[in-house]
């Protein structure tokens, strides 16, 4: 790795580290901790009103405290307040009999309705009609205390809140219908104050221990002690408390807090009685105020209070006139309040002072020193944990963890975008060299196949030449092949020119072998491969090319083996005579000249107008009844009446001779001919065409000149040229026709002034009766007529009749004249 | 090798009428075989009707030798060959169709293997179908013409003559 990428590293890392930090100071400036103050569950709501009021200006203040290390604050505020408000409730209870009965009262209704007085059924001064719980149930100071009433003590005692009673899901009290005092049960198995049993119950009617009672008081009076002994055995006076005991750190609490007094031994399960709860609660210090009424009847000392007195007072049955009494209320003030504090948070800026301490509880509690009142603010460390707990509690673990979680990311982070770089590089050098390599591959393999190709096109040409008889098979196979190919058979066309691209780069190879294939090819596929010639337009180089390499790869490779109806003809053709054919295959010749079939008729009507007239009856006696019918249609009538004569007596006479007639008149009339003469013969019809267009006396000129010195020239010129006097050789249609193209009847009577009669007449056939009257109309007018005016007219004739051999409405009229001749 | 002369000209034509006559099937026969010398302009200019002309030439000596046929015989043999008579129905035959050129060809290709039977070796040079466009001799040169009447089923159509130099 290069020194760019190291520094790359480096400075994610650090950009990543600072962004944690970032995110740290966020969370600790803004996000304060709910853990950042504990305490104890409060007391009284007094209690709980002010010490949160006190934690809060505290949890202001230490928001920017400097102070790394947990510690303890502790308040103590000691206020001797009196006892007793100034207040006064006025009451108006309901007017009660009393009777004999009166322990058997049951509680007054809406009870809660005198706050510290009969929210108190244990209050000793009772008011007449209002007896305490204990006189209401004859409740002996020396009765054992049962664990619900225990409970109801300390609700009143220490003025519990009611809304802690709502227990949470998972303390249901099985057992806590059992009680009438369920609420107080609930509240202070709430509070922890009193614990259940593992089985869920309360056991609300078991009497209390001596140890359940410290420990409840020691739970409620020093909470801020309220943690485990470090003590490895026990150092309490108590022979039957070991250090395993279940209550030993509450017990050890008591004692030093002079709860209870050293002994030899403590009786954890002696059943206490109600004096001594009461007793113990007197001495505990968050006792509330109220409880000073409730101590036990001094029944010994105040008979008022007697129960059985109270039958005396009321047998006036109004015993007291309550509405204009005015009673006090018991005090509500609180006595003491302790604050413990853990203050465990890293805070930045300023450091939180005793002096700031004290002026947030002074903002909140008016400390009254002639009162006497005490403020006490210590600060120790909070605990003397081992160090190995210290270690494990050090509340910095997680986010170190998540430093090295971050930083671990950070760091896989990084190798993973490292090794992706590396990975996309190489991808893309292996992209590259496979880009390369196929370039390479792509250039072998079209230098191969450029060879191959070169190759393939030698070996056909080679073909071709040497055994063209072969090569023209395998043409021929191959036609047969495709068009059995449903692709060709609605295209038959298509196949010929594949074919016909073949012939035609064999041709180009070696020029006239296409004559020769063409030559031995079968008569039936003659036709529609010259058609193919004739049509096919100029080839394109893919084209040809995937043609040639069809037709080597389908028979120049022995892998290929093509079998078809032209291999099985030219096995048998090649293998027996035409009397073994017939006796074994029962297959007869060919018909000779059934290639007459395929001509186009305008080339065998050509043919047959100049040759010979006994062979033009052979040939016509060699086609079908249609084809027959076909051409006799287009020959002259004076031609075919010759040739008519003859066609009873043709002679079949199939010899050596005659299947090379065949094969030359074959070439002829398929392929034309190439010869010099032919070549002449054109020339002359070229002259001929211009001779037609010249004016008379130019034209006349030339010929004169010709009669002289060429006088055959002549005679081939003018049996070429289509002559005003040639319309004779029309058919009455094409007259017919001529004579509507023409319409100007004086331009006719005009050309045919100095005609013999016959020709005349011949037009005068095929005039109708508009044209016939016109004509005649414009003979009549005819007067001084000039030579050059009969030429002119005949000229425009000719012009004419061109003009609709051009659109094809009558044949062509050079062809028409040979035929004749 | 034989020297040209009247016995083995009779000989060659009775080879030459048995090569053609199978060949195209037909009864054809040399007739009332007669010889002349003459100037070879003379014979030019009494030669007016066209003939198809085969030259040859004396392998050994280089000597040329024409053998002429006249239209009609070539027509004969070709309605001969293509029906059942050889009658020809024009009146005058000035020029030859595709099909009677190749006729003639057919039996011009029979004159030199005729002649080689008998010892005697000639090279077919050319054919053509105006006895002008042929220059064997001179004009002045004394030539030996062997004439015979061309018969198709015993009918004369036509005549052919073989004409060689006398000049040895």
């Amino acid at each position: 790795m290069n020194i760019k990428n190291k520094f790359k590293r480096i400075a994610w890392a650090l950009l990543m580290l600072s962004a944690i930090g970032g995110a740290l100071y966020v969370a600790l400036v803004f996000q304060k901790d709910m853990d950042e103050i504990k305490y104890l569950p409060p007391e009284s709501i007094l209690k709980r009103q002010i010490r949160s009021d006190i934690e809060t200006n505290i949890n202001n203040a230490l928001l920017n405290i400097i102070d790394r290390s947990d510690f303890e604050l502790a308040v103590h505020i000691n206020l001797n307040q009196d006892e007793r408000t100034e207040e006064l409730i006025k009451y108006e209870p309901k007017e009660i009999s009393t009777s004999k009965q009166t322990k058997s009262l049951t509680p007054i209704p809406k009870i809660n309705a005198l706050p510290g007085l009969i929210d108190n059924p244990f209050h000793n001064e009772s008011l007449p009609g209002f007896p305490s719980y204990f006189d209401q149930y004859d409740i002996e100071k020396d009765d054992f205390l049962t664990r619900a009433m225990f409970a109801k003590i300390l609700s009143v005692a220490y003025q519990l809140p009611q809304d802690a009673a709502l227990l949470s899901e998972s303390q249901e009290i099985i057992d806590n219908s059992e009680t009438e005092f369920n609420d107080s049960v609930s509240l202070v198995v709430n509070k922890d104050i009193l614990k259940l049993y593992q089985s869920g119950e309360f056991r609300p009617n078991d009497f209390l221990s001596k140890a359940s009672l410290i420990t409840a008081l020691v739970r409620i009076n020093y909470p801020t002690s309220n943690y485990y002994s470090s003590d490895v055995i026990s150092d309490l006076p108590f022979n039957d408390i070991p250090k395993t005991h279940w209550a030993y750190n509450e017990i050890k609490i008591a004692l030093e807090n002079k709860l209870i007094n050293e002994d030899i031994y403590f009786n954890p399960n002696k059943k206490v009685t109600v004096e001594e709860a009461l007793q113990t609660i007197e001495n505990t210090p968050l006792r509330a105020n109220t409880f000073n009424y409730y101590k036990f009847p001094k029944k010994q000392h105040d008979d008022i209070f007697k129960t059985e007195n109270k039958q005396e007072i009321t047998e006036s049955n109004v015993y007291y006139n309550q509405e204009k009494t005015m009673f006090k209320s018991p005090s509500t003030k609180i006595k003491n309040i302790s604050i413990r504090l853990i203050i465990n948070e890293i805070i930045l800026r300023d450091a939180i002072t005793l002096e700031r301490i004290e002026s947030i509880v002074r903002s909140v509690v008016e400390i009254n020193n002639e009162r006497n009142d005490t403020f006490v603010i210590s600060s120790y460390p909070f605990t003397n944990l081992p160090m190995i707990v210290r270690i494990y509690k050090w509340q910095h673990w997680q986010k170190i963890y998540f430093m090295i979680i971050v930083s671990i990311l950070g760091y896989f982070s990084s190798v993973f975008y490292e090794k992706y770089k590396h990975h996309k590089i190489n991808q893309n050098k292996l992209l590259l060299l496979k880009k390369q390599k196929e370039e390479k591959l792509a250039k072998i393999h079209q230098e191969e196949e450029e060879k191959s190709y070169a190759r393939i096109k030698r070996d056909i040409v080679d073909e071709a030449v040497k055994d063209t008889a072969g090569f023209t098979l395998k043409l021929e196979k191959w036609l047969e092949l495709l068009q059995l190919n449903q692709q060709y058979k609605d295209k038959p066309q298509a196949a010929y020119e594949k074919i016909v691209i073949l012939i035609l780069f064999v041709d180009f190879e070696r020029p006239g072998l296409s004559t020769e294939i063409i030559k031995l090819f079968h008569s039936e596929h003659i036709k529609d491969t010259i058609t193919s010639i004739e049509t096919i337009s100029k080839v394109e180089t893919d084209k040809a090319k995937s043609n040639i390499i069809e037709f080597h790869e389908n028979f120049m490779s022995s892998k290929t083996l093509v079998g078809g109806k032209t291999a099985s003809n030219y096995i048998i053709d090649s293998a027996f005579s035409e009397k073994e054919k017939r006796n074994i295959f029962n297959i007869n010749k060919e018909e000779p000249f059934t290639f007459v079939e395929h001509i186009p008729t305008s080339k065998i009507k050509e043919f047959i107008v100049s040759e010979n007239e006994v062979v033009a009856a052979f040939l016509l006696n060699k086609c079908s009844e249609h084809r027959l019918l076909e051409i006799t249609e287009v020959l002259p009538s004076a031609s075919l009446k010759s040739i008519a004569k003859h066609l009873v007596s043709v002679r079949n006479n199939p010899c050596e001779i005659m299947d090379k007639f065949e094969e030359k008149i074959k070439d002829k009339l398929f392929i034309g001919e190439s010869s010099e003469s032919s070549k002449n013969k054109i020339q002359l019809q070229k002259a001929s065409s211009v001779f037609e267009t010249l004016p008379k006396d130019v034209r006349m000129s030339i010929f004169d000149n010709l009669q002289e010195n060429d006088p055959d020239t002549l005679v081939q010129i003018k049996a070429e040229m289509f002559m005003f006097e040639d319309i004779e050789m029309l058919t009455d249609v094409e007259m017919q026709t001529l004579i509507f193209e023409i319409k100007d009847m004086e331009m006719l009577a005009m050309a045919l002034n100095k005609s013999p009669k016959e020709f005349v007449d011949r037009f005068k056939q095929n005039f109708s009766e508009r044209f016939a009257t016109q004509f005649d109309n414009a003979v009549q007018r005819l007067e001084d007529i000039q030579d050059e005016q009969i030429d002119k007219a005949q000229y425009d004739i000719v012009r004419a009749l061109r003009k609709l051999e051009k659109n094809e409405r009558i044949p062509n009229l050079k062809e028409l004249k040979r035929s004749t001749q | 090798m034989n020297e040209i002369d009247e016995d083995h000209i009779k000989q060659w034509s009775l080879l030459f009428s048995d090569l053609i006559s199978a060949k195209f099937k037909s009864n054809i026969s040399f007739k009332d075989f007669e010889s002349e010398e003459v100037i070879y302009s003379e014979f030019l200019s009494e030669t007016v009707e066209p003939h198809w002309v085969t030259l040859c030439e004396d392998t050994t000596d280089h000597q040329p030798i024409i053998v002429a046929m006249s239209y009609p015989c070539l027509v004969a043999t070709t309605n001969r060959f293509f029906s059942t008579s050889a009658k020809i129905y024009k009146e005058e035959i000035k020029a030859l169709s595709f099909t009677e050129r190749f006729i003639g060809e057919e039996i011009s290709n029979e004159i030199v293997p005729a002649f080689a039977t008998h010892d005697m070796q000639l090279t077919f040079i050319r054919n053509e179908m105006n006895l002008g466009l042929v220059r064997p001799f001179h004009e002045d040169d004394s030539i030996t013409i062997y004439k015979f009447n061309w018969a198709i089923e015993n009918e004369t159509m036509g005549e052919m003559k073989v004409c060689h130099s006398n000049v040895l």
